[in-house]
């Protein structure tokens, strides 16, 4: 994905082939950010629509030496996401420290054999606040400063969370495999 | 694990071939093309542009006042109008009220004179059909008179003397068998002719009109009378549409209702835009009288005027903001009317030379005949009819409301409209039962200058595309009136029907 500086000065000036062009070049990705987000995909194209205009009608404020377009581009899809998250999902009201949920039919090495799908959606089993802060740590690579700053939380409650966020993967990850040998071993028996 | 979802998920991008790319970026667009017209509300621009309307409308009203001809009450100002007087006078051969013109003149046209001597005597130069009989007169003149609505300045004249002759002819057989039930039933006369008017000396109808008549005699015409006279005439008893002159009288209460499906683009926007919509339609105009007295009852109790179909032109312009919605404009409105109104009286007149006895022998065959005056009851019934036409122009101020669901869009739209009468022709009555010519431009007129309504509307929308909705608007706007008389209110109801094409600019 390369985006030139003279395409996003023609999208500055309102030039919609530009803008589409723009629009095409940073769909793939945004659209593979908004859908680790939001808790309930359906809501993706509405919220990738609303981040593209707020995009483009905030074009003017983007400074390219601070920060590539394309971080720029995703931090606003994250933001967006979350706001869907809590306006128009809801959020639980509290934390739970409970048990992942039961694992899915994969056997053998979980990180081998799960596929992106599944890891997504125990990323969106996990209680409130811990995917948002996993994925903004672990994939997307924000420090706990910048987390703290986007969720208006301090940075000691995303650091807690993130190490909550990491257990209850590893409990889900143990039962997955638990289940997994147990169904072996059934297998075997019969 | 975590190094597994780093893996897998950083900077990963998704191909969007399970993904309407192109759809999502239409609607981004047309967000955009919305979103794109306005930094700040534009109330300056939105109250200029309020203000220039009024104004050009006040002086269009004005300028136009100032240069039309007074009417000459010949008529010639219904050009596109066709009115029809049906008047059925059973006229005695005595006359009760002699040295009245107006009765001077039924006599003429009861012992067959010309009709077009009738007709030379009204400026107005209808066409009149006389019948003695109502459902006659239904039949001949209101149908025809319907076929040719708004039809071109025809006038026609319809001799009155074969129908004389016909219709003497069977009242002289009513005659001849009331004389013949006289011999065994009753010979005492009916009682004498009711209260009569002053200036014509036709009956007046009231309470005092004893409606029961039996009997029909030789019918005279009722002319046409001159609207050209009746300038200084009384207050009405009728109206339509719109606004008066008497502020602190009655008013004409106007209710009316349109579907206006415009094509519009729209789209739930959280950025202002603006846009600019050009309509067209349909109304009917629907009216009711409402007595503030008793007294009228008899009066006007047939009277009425129901609408026809009419027509609406306007143009919008507007900006949306939030779901919020306002809208100012120019409509034009044309409603048409018909003016209906039945008049039926009775009175009693003395009929010389009447058979009253017959004399016959054992074998049945006539002796004698006694001839006399006696007195019979006689019917009246009168009908009018004439096509009326109101021009309004309007200057709606809306606020709207609106909410989207996926392709669906539905609101609500609150507001005042500011009417000017541009123009108005027809036909009422005035207390006496006179014809009564009123336009814009001679007294009195029947409709104010200005009004305000307030309005109500719907607002129903399907997206054809992300630029392009598709809207039904019922709309239904209360507009204060008027009336001259200040025993009648009349109300109106008007559904209308209009399509247009609203732009984003």
């Amino acid at each position: 994905m390369h985006i030139d500086r003279d395409l996003i000065s023609a999208c500055k000036a309102q030039n919609r082939a530009a803008q589409k062009k723009l629009y095409l070049a940073l769909l793939p990705y945004l659209r593979a950010v908004a859908r680790r987000y939001l808790r309930d995909v359906s809501y993706e194209k509405d919220a990738l629509q609303e981040t593209f205009v707020k995009l483009f009608r905030s074009l003017e404020k983007y400074d390219p030496a601070k920060a590539p377009l394309k971080s720029w581009a995703a931090r606003m899809t994250i933001n967006t996401c979350l706001n869907y998250n809590e306006r128009v999902i809801g959020l639980p009201a509290e934390e739970i420290e409970n048990v992942p949920r039961e694992g899915t039919e994969e056997v053998g090495t979980y990180t081998e054999k799960i596929t992106d799908e599944t890891m997504l959606d125990a990323l969106r089993a996990m209680p409130a606040g811990y995917a948002e802060i996993f994925n903004l740590f672990v994939i997307d690579e924000y420090n706990h400063r910048e987390i703290a700053e986007m969720l208006q939380i301090s940075e000691a409650v995303s650091r807690q969370k993130l190490s909550r966020a990491k257990n209850w993967l590893r409990k889900s990850e143990l039962l997955r495999l638990g289940a997994g040998v147990s169904v072996l071993v059934l297998l075997l028996l019969f | 694990m975590e190094d597994e979802y780093k893996k897998r998920f950083h900077n990963r991008e998704l191909p969007h071939d399970d993904f309407d790319a192109e759809g999502l970026w239409e609607d981004i667009a047309g967000e955009l093309d919305e979103g794109a017209a306005a930094k700040g509300f534009p109330w300056t621009y939105l109250g200029g542009a309020v203000l220039l309307l009024l104004v050009a409308a006040v002086g269009f009203i004005l300028l136009r006042n100032d240069t039309t001809v007074k009417n000459t009450g010949d008529g010639a100002v219904f050009s596109e109008n066709k009115s029809t007087e049906v008047a059925t006078e059973a006229t005695a051969t005595l006359q009760e009220n002699s040295g009245s013109k107006t009765n001077a003149e039924k006599e003429k046209s009861a012992v067959g004179a010309d009709a077009s001597d009738v007709v030379e005597k009204s400026d107005l130069k209808d066409k009149i059909v006389e019948k003695n009989d109502l459902a006659t007169a239904k039949k001949g003149s209101t149908k025809a008179d319907e076929e040719n609505a708004f039809a071109n300045d025809t006038r026609e004249v319809k001799s009155t003397a074969n129908v004389d002759k016909n219709v003497a002819d069977i009242a002289s057989q009513v005659i001849e068998n009331q004389a013949i039930n006289s011999l065994s039933e009753n010979k005492n006369p009916a009682p004498l002719p009711t209260k009569t008017d002053k200036k014509n000396g036709a009956p007046i109808f009231g309470n005092e009109t004893d409606i029961t008549a039996k009997k029909q005699n030789k019918n005279g015409a009722d002319s046409v009378k001159n609207a050209g006279e009746k300038e200084e005439a009384s207050p009405l008893l009728f109206t339509a549409f719109t606004l008066l002159q008497n502020e602190d009288k009655t008013a004409l209460d106007s209710f009316v209702i349109e579907f206006s499906p415009l094509i519009k683009k729209d789209k739930k926007t959280k950025e202002i835009a603006f846009f600019g919509d050009l309509y067209g339609g349909a109304n009917t105009l629907l009216t009711d009288f409402q007595l503030q007295t008793d007294s009228l009852t008899d009066a006007i109790e047939n009277k009425s005027e129901n609408g026809l179909i009419g027509n609406t032109v306007g143009v919008n312009i507007g900006a949306t903001y939030q779901g919020w919605q306002l809208r100012t404009g120019v409509a034009l409105h044309t409603f048409n009317t018909r003016f209906d109104f039945r008049q039926t009286t009775t009175r009693n007149v003395l009929q010389s030379q009447v058979l009253k006895t017959v004399f016959i022998d054992s074998t049945g065959a006539v002796q004698n005949q006694v001839f006399g005056d006696t007195t019979v009851t006689v019917t009246d019934t009168r009908r009018i009819e004439h096509y009326n036409q109101y021009r309004l122009l309007e200057i709606p101020l809306e606020i709207g409301r609106y909410r989207t669901q996926g392709k669906f869009m539905y609101g609500v739209n609150v507001g005042v409209g500011f009417n000017f009468l541009l123009n108005q022709s027809g036909r009422t009555l005035d207390l006496n039962g006179e014809i009564l010519d009123f336009n814009q431009n001679t007294t009195p007129v029947l409709c104010k200058d200005f009004g305000i309504s307030a309005r109500i509307g719907g607002q129903f929308g399907y997206r054809l595309t992300d630029k392009i909705w598709l809207t039904a608007e019922p709309r239904a706007a209360w507009q204060s009136g008027l009336l001259f008389e200040e025993n009648v209110r009349v109300r109106a109801v008007s559904f209308g029907i209009n399509a247009g094409v609203k732009m984003i600019f």
